[in-house]
């Protein structure tokens, strides 16, 4: 299997049947790849392509035309849709819908057992999951229980158990309250440098991006952007187009300048109130 | 509408294993007008306190008092009051049932027996309100509407009811930037135009801070704090405790207030966006006296 490249999408194309039995194009002839062990965030108004990109990534759904490789395997050959599923995870935007087990361990358990993994197997990685999720005194616990971020992070447990190369985080954080928000994108970071995981993050906060390796931005079925955090929020007024928004920090600089003031490009807080308070001190 | 709650609490699961005090002995008051921001954690008791408001739970003990119609535990609304309060519910799409969205909009208004034309008429100004063409939409199937269209078909259902009480949990979740902020417009623009009293459960700062005159912030059950934005903002380390956050503007004046002299700091009231900017703008372009 190819190391590098994790995920390949060359020249991929989706659309479905409207109302009127014409067809929208959901995906325009996307060509992307996402390499082993990186960060990406992709961002998109609603009804860019974001969560279909997110469900071609696993076979959710096949591409109309086009190829997608998870580490080299198409995900139309339908005798790989199992390994391919096994190794891209998914994390959906509501907490309830993707819970079944009557306990966290249950539920940690339910991929395992579908894979046939013998029980002492499965007892040392419902463990290790567990443990990798901070939820390790959670075991017993019964979901509905739990907050949104930790129900969440069992969702997450639950794919770690499958020992995933991916994991896609559609709008995962949506539904969460500010601590649960945190909770999550503190996870997924913490997986992806210490585990290796590579992450695949689609939100609508731009704040959620600031620290990826990359960003990608979709826009009506096609990519508009793709490079590096500073790269893609620099150009603000290309993604307010969009209908997309930019990090508070970035927003408030860009005003600034617009009216004549000399202020760097910074993605983080602190960088524009150390500049600011400069400015405003030698005013 | 003026809403007053007085030392209500409701009791989940009364007598049962799972019994579960929900709210505890809550008291507040809401001018008629008001835009009123709810914010706490999951399970702070958002939710149960507003389905308190139009009779779709009933306080354990207390009473609650919504313009002249008072609630308690053996009181309910009358039916014919319902209709005075709008609840809009999280992710209210997934409510949306009808062939087509004019059909949709009118089954609250037919359901309270308006005669047909004047349901029309309602279900016409109510999509107009928020922001849709009626000629072009009446007839579509609301299932193959975008999300943000859903949404506002579901939140003009409510609207059509013409409410007096507008009652909003998250209406933004999982919206783009460009959605959250067109509802939310359109809610407010609302708001201001009909009078109504408005409450917006939201897990935003930054919503909260853009909208609301009033805050409530509620945790385990019981509203800790409630006063005007800038009061509550004040407290970042109380909000911070419990697990909330304040808006980006409170914490970068904050930061920023760290590291100026005392003379030269931000008022700490400048918790909206404009007016932060606004206010810089205005201290670079004075030149200093000193």
């Amino acid at each position: 299997m190819n190391e590098e490249n994790l995920l390949t999408f060359r020249n991929v194309a989706f659309s479905y049947d409207g109302e009127e039995g014409q067809r929208v194009e959901v995906l325009k002839g996307v060509d992307l790849t996402i390499a082993k062990g990186s960060f990406v965030s992709v961002l998109g108004h609603n009804g860019s392509g974001k969560s279909t990109l997110a469900k071609l990534m696993n076979a959710l759904l096949l591409p109309e035309s086009g190829t997608i490789l998870v580490s080299g395997a198409d995900t139309r050959n339908g005798e790989m849709i199992w390994e391919i599923r096994r190794h891209v995870g998914m994390v959906f935007q509501n907490p309830d819908n993707q819970i079944v087990g009557a306990t966290v361990e249950d539920d940690v358990a339910f991929g395992l057992e579908n894979m046939g993994v013998d029980p002492q197997e499965m007892r040392k990685r419902i463990d290790e999951a567990l443990h990798s999720v901070g939820m390790e005194n959670y075991t017993l616990a019964q979901p509905y229980r739990l907050s949104g971020g930790q129900k969440q992070r069992v969702a997450i447990a639950g794919i770690m158990a499958m020992r995933p190369s991916v994991i896609i985080l559609d709008e995962a954080t949506a539904m969460l309250d500010p601590q649960g928000r945190q909770e999550v994108m503190h996870l997924a970071k913490k997986l992806n440098r210490e585990e290796g995981i590579t992450i695949v993050n689609i939100t609508h906060f731009p704040e959620e991006a600031v620290d990826s390796d990359r960003v990608i931005v979709m826009n009506r079925g096609e990519v508009l952007m793709d490079g590096q955090p500073g790269e893609v929020f620099s150009q603000v007024e290309r993604l307010q187009e969009a209908g997309l928004d930019v990090p508070f920090t970035v927003r408030v600089r860009h005003e600034l300048v617009a009216k004549g003031y000399d202020l760097p490009f910074g993605l983080h807080q602190e960088e524009l109130v150390e500049h600011l308070c400069r400015l405003l001190l030698t005013k | 509408m003026q809403i007053t709650f007085d030392q209500v609490s409701h009791l989940y699961g009364k007598g049962t294993p799972f019994e579960r005090l929900a709210l505890k002995n809550i008291s507040l008051k809401i001018p008629s007008g008001a835009f009123v921001g709810i914010i706490g954690q999951t399970g702070s008791g958002k939710s149960t306190l507003i389905q308190h408001l139009n009779g779709l739970l009933s306080p354990t003990s207390g009473e609650i008092t919504i313009g002249d119609v008072v609630i308690t535990p053996t009181k309910r609304i009358p039916p014919a009051k319902r209709k005075d309060i709008g609840l809009v519910f999280q992710y209210p799409e997934h409510q949306l049932f009808e062939e087509t969205v004019a059909k949709d909009v009118c089954f609250g208004p037919l359901n309270f027996e308006l005669p047909e034309s004047m349901a029309e008429s309602r279900a016409r100004e109510a999509l107009e309100l928020v922001g849709l063409d009626y000629e072009a939409i009446k007839d579509r199937s609301p299932f193959q509407l975008s999300g943000g269209q859903m949404r506002r078909v579901a939140i003009a259902g409510v609207l059509a009811m013409q409410p007096k009480v507008l009652v909003l949990d998250e209406p933004t979740a999982g919206l783009d930037p460009a959605g959250r902020k067109a509802i939310l417009e359109g809610i407010h623009r609302i708001h201001r135009e009909q009078n109504l009293t408005t409450l917006l459960v939201t897990h935003s700062m930054e919503e909260a801070a853009r909208y609301a005159d009033l805050m409530l912030v509620l945790a385990g059950g019981e509203v800790v704090m409630q006063g005007r934005p800038e009061e509550v903002f004040q407290q970042a380390d109380r909000l911070r405790d419990l697990s909330l956050d304040v808006p980006q503007t409170v914490s970068f004046i904050s930061r920023i207030n760290q590291l100026l002299p005392d003379t030269a700091r931000l008022p700490a009231t400048l918790y909206r966006e404009e007016e932060l900017i606004a206010h810089v703008l205005k201290r670079l372009s004075v030149p200093k006296e000193c």
